[in-house]
């Protein structure tokens, strides 16, 4: 399997696989085959069926380059030898927040990511939860000294999320859900020029109508949280937010602020679904667009460096896998 | 279709797994990985066993990895 690159396989489908719609099912499987070890790899998957994440299976996102041709691409001015850029003396970047003639501007990631997915009738709860988020943020001081955590965000105990771990996250690498104060690595990591994207990390579950329901205070360090909503009054210590009702069709997780290199994990309660070549999802049986011509694989490589930069090896941080 | 931001699960598990259809009236199934390494990284290789298992499966082997 390539590099950087696509590696593609066409197979017959198989009998046993025909489902009683004419379809053929399958399930791909990434396995690890040394179970020894903490290792990440980054991937995209597509086919010309449809491609879903299982509901219930929790999973991790990351934007992680790891090489300087990697944030070339993500940072398409980036000179490092160019003091203006990046002063080696401090080992700091310029701020692309305040200076628009940064070097870090403009770039190809904005730190969002959506996750969809479709419910199929009108239901009372609909939990979400996030792991692993990191939120708390760091920032520098006059002097330069990274302040971590500085205040400005801290986790939150979240009142709604039961305790112990749920039964599907035991025996993992994840603890007991609380204020996790500071977070590693924080997000916002403003000390890092590079690879923050503010705000501190948050998100909306948007419903099929518009409707928009936002967690403003995500998990900390290695925990789980629950984030959900429900047709009943309101109850802080069940639930998040009280509703008039969960209507079917399709929500989206819309994720902003996703700092580079800090892995977040979700696992939500129907299957996440793909998207087409536009970017829109594609609904559980119904067909994705035609396959990429020769012309549209230049922009969905293009696409891949924006959403997925390396494999990263995280040193600071525990991956759960 | 593709769907970007997979990853291993969040759990101590070693498999990742995807839902994967291919669409009726269709006699293959066309399955696209891009492996994100990095520039000319040499770690994280895949390969891919192209054929169906007898549940039909199909299945992405990940050598091991490091941490470095």
């Amino acid at each position: 399997m390539p590099d950087n690159d696509w590696f593609i396989a066409t197979l017959p489908n198989d009998p046993q696989a025909q489902t009683a719609v004419g379809a053929h099912s399958y399930v791909l499987r990434a396995v690890k085959l040394n179970p020894a070890g903490q290792a990440s790899n980054l991937f995209i998957a597509r086919s010309d069926g449809t491609v879903s994440i299982p509901a219930g299976s929790a999973f991790n996102y990351i934007s992680s380059p790891r090489g300087f041709e990697d944030f070339q691409i993500l940072y398409p001015n980036l000179d490092a030898d160019d003091p203006a850029c990046f002063n080696p003396d401090t080992v700091t970047f310029c701020d692309p927040q305040t200076d628009p003639n940064c070097c870090l501007n403009p770039t190809r990631y904005d730190g969002s990511w959506s996750f969809c997915f479709v419910v199929p009738e009108p239901i009372d709860t609909l939990d979400i939860w996030d792991g692993d988020f990191d939120y708390g943020s760091a920032s520098r001081d006059s002097e330069g000294n990274c302040i971590k955590p500085d205040g400005v965000n801290l986790d939150t105990d979240d009142p709604n999320t039961p305790i112990p771990l749920p039964e599907w996250a035991i025996n993992t690498d994840a603890i007991t859900q609380s204020a996790r104060i500071p977070t590693e690595p924080a997000d916002d990591n403003g000390c890092s020029n590079l690879t923050v994207r503010p705000p501190s990390v948050i998100y909306d579950l948007v419903g099929p109508n518009g409707e928009i329901y936002t967690n403003v205070n995500p998990s900390g360090n290695i925990e789980w949280e629950l984030f959900n909503i429900r047709t009943l009054p309101f109850n802080p210590s069940l639930y998040d937010i009280s509703v008039e009702s969960i209507e079917p069709g399709l929500w989206c997780v819309k994720t902003f602020g996703n700092d580079m290199q800090n892995l977040n994990s979700f696992r939500l309660p129907y299957a996440v679904i793909g998207i087409d070549d536009e970017g829109n999802p594609v609904f559980p049986g119904e067909p994705p667009t035609d396959v990429p011509t020769l012309n549209q694989w230049g922009l969905i490589i293009f696409s891949a460096f924006v959403l997925l930069a390396s494999v990263y090896y995280l040193r600071r941080k525990r991956v759960c896998i | 279709m593709s769907l970007a931001g997979a990853g291993l699960e969040t759990t101590n598990n070693t498999d990742a797994f995807f839902h994967v259809t291919s669409l009726p009236g269709n006699t293959d199934i066309e399955i696209g990985i891009f492996d994100g390494d990095g520039l000319g990284g040499a770690n994280g290789s895949w390969d891919i066993n192209s054929a169906a298992t007898i549940d039909a499966e199909y299945t992405l082997f990940l050598t091991q990895t490091e941490m470095v």
